[in-house]
């Protein structure tokens, strides 16, 4: 699939056809970065980080073993329009390897993301590098970040499984009646099979479950198309986008620098 | 003078000594400022539901802040409704009742009082513009029972001997400007709901809103500054300095609606699509991925 230049915060997906070869990470709480730094947490951090130890948990112990079929575990969502929606984590997609590995593609709306990790992705996409911290924030900040891990467990280890980030879209939002996507990534070994579609519906149906209907996204000329099969219409009624003109020569600047 | 006049005063000394460099705007949320209208005829009166439309004065002082808690959502709803603006992208059209039958053009409906407030609570920046009620027309009850014989009464002369920056403030002047911005306070912001009084447009003022919020993320190192606008907002924006988007991007909004029969709104179920201003937008129904049993070949790794 030809695709594109994307470019960082912008709506984009699926670049380069090029080889890549995967680096594979392995997941350690220690090397997420401390959020508590940058701003007030405006999600109940403590109930994110107890159903993830839980998940984490229960594949450790070897619960999860069936290689049958994919288990998509999905907690019951929030009704209650007052919350903010319950962080949700379940296996998308399974499968099995030759020599016994399970890989499963795991996605999480909890907005644990290893900003290191996100930054390695955005490299092999070929967007530039943004600054750290100014990432951390974003993210932290954000209404809501989705995720896709890759999760390698080997047939008989213990603990021993293998976390990598493959794909990430994130939405800012005032809670009420506007949203924006922004920078929608998917690992390039991993485009085609649905993921990035994924990663996209699970935001529309976050919003719109919360009543924020005006859902926006700046797209690459290159990924129209893809936005349009989701639903979404370019410049609708001849709405547009406009940008502040500081913004230019303050971005050729980092462009050069 | 009461507390708020001094410290109008000394707001206003301080805002006459400062530059108008950027830092100024970071320093102080609330200034004085002074808008001038090139002729002084009356505007067309518009629909509103002030008591009375009087011509507006050649020069206006406002009073400019970037202090949250110095806008309520129902004096913003009020203000919306004033200016015919939806905070939907696709509003709902409905008559007003009060303007009869010979009102031709459509109204926006009301904006949802509480949703405001969770969204002024989540935005970054929050510019609100004031003016003295008299600037826009609004007389007050005494003024009523005295008649327009043109003789004026004390309180008249001292109000107009007294600089008038001292008597505005949020809590007795009346809002006539508004703006805000939505933030991830790292990469990106953008910017909604910019809107000034019909009395008062054409004089600067929405410039002058746009101005100090673009200032403010600015300060905060927030360059990516991005704003929706429809087809007649263009050449506001434009006027103000905002252009295309450098990187030739396509805004895209979601619009795709749920099919509707012959009872529309009343068939679905509230996970399966949601009413916003007049559309029925379509929830993506969750889907489950194909399970993929299947023996991958993969080049060894690292």
């Amino acid at each position: 699939m030809a695709v594109i230049h994307a470019h960082p915060h912008r709506l984009l997906t699926f670049p380069t056809s090029s080889p890549l070869h995967r680096r594979c990470f392995a997941s350690h709480p220690s090397s997420y970065l401390n959020y508590g730094l940058f701003g007030r947490a405006s999600r109940p951090r403590e109930r994110v980080s107890r159903l993830r130890s839980n998940f984490w948990e229960s594949i450790r112990t070897g619960l999860i073993k069936d290689n049958n079929s994919a288990q998509v575990i999905e907690p019951p969502s929030t009704t209650d329009p007052e919350e903010e929606p319950l962080p949700e984590e379940f296996i998308l997609m399974e499968r099995s390897e030759p020599d016994g590995v399970i890989e499963q593609i795991v996605f999480s709306s909890g907005g644990d993301i290893d900003v290191y990790d996100l930054e390695a992705l955005c490299d092999k996409v070929g967007w530039p590098r943004r600054p750290l911290t100014k990432l951390a924030a974003a993210l932290e900040n954000s209404y809501m970040v989705v995720t896709l891990h890759s999760v390698r467990i080997s047939p008989g280890s213990e603990g021993n499984d293998q976390k990598r980030l493959i794909g990430m879209a994130r939405a800012t939002s005032d809670h009420a009646f506007n949203a924006t996507i922004w920078d929608v990534i998917v690992d390039p070994s991993y485009q085609g099979q649905g993921l990035g579609k994924a990663l996209i519906e699970k935001l529309i149906r976050a919003l719109l479950q919360r009543d924020i209907g005006n859902i926006t996204l700046f797209a690459d000329s290159k990924v129209v198309e893809f936005y349009q099969n989701l639903g979404f219409e370019a410049d609708p009624e001849g709405i547009k986008e406009m940008a502040c003109s500081k913004r230019r020569r303050k971005w050729h600047q980092l462009k050069d620098g | 003078m009461d507390v708020a006049a001094i410290s109008a005063v000394s707001l206003a000394t301080l805002a006459a000594m400062k530059s108008s460099s950027a830092c100024y705007c970071k320093s102080i949320a609330m200034e004085i400022r002074w808008a001038r209208k090139p002729r002084s005829n009356s505007q067309n009166p518009t629909r509103t539901a002030l008591n009375s439309i009087s011509p507006v004065e050649t020069s206006v002082p406002l009073y400019i802040s970037a202090n949250p808690s110095h806008v309520q959502p129902q004096q913003l709803r009020r203000l919306f409704a004033l200016c015919n603006h939806s905070c939907h992208r696709f509003p709902k059209l409905i008559q007003r009742s009060e303007y009869g039958e010979a009102a031709a053009t459509a109204a926006v409906e009301d904006v949802d009082v509480e949703k405001l407030g969770i969204a002024l609570s989540h935005s970054s920046v929050l510019v609100s513009v004031f003016c003295k009620p008299r600037d826009i027309g609004i007389r007050d009850q005494e003024e009523e029972v005295k008649g327009g014989d043109g003789l004026m009464g004390l309180g008249d002369v001292l109000q107009r001997l007294i600089p008038p920056a001292l008597m505005i403030s949020p809590s007795n002047g009346q809002l006539v400007g508004f703006g805000r911005a939505v933030s991830d306070s790292g990469l990106t912001a953008s910017i909604h709901d910019v809107v000034v009084v019909p009395q008062l447009r054409g004089m600067g003022i929405g410039k002058m809103i746009l101005q100090k919020i673009t200032r403010i993320l600015i300060s905060r190192d927030i360059y990516d500054i991005a704003a929706l606008c429809s087809a007649n907002e263009r050449s506001f924006f434009n006027a103000c300095g905002f252009g295309d988007d450098i990187l030739g991007s396509t805004t895209m909004m979601y619009t795709r609606t749920a099919p509707t029969g012959e009872n529309a709104g009343g068939d679905y179920q509230d996970h399966m699509a949601k009413r916003v201003g007049r559309k029925l937008l379509l929830i993506p129904p969750p889907r489950e991925l194909p399970s993929l049993k299947v023996t991958v070949g993969e080049c060894a790794e690292d």
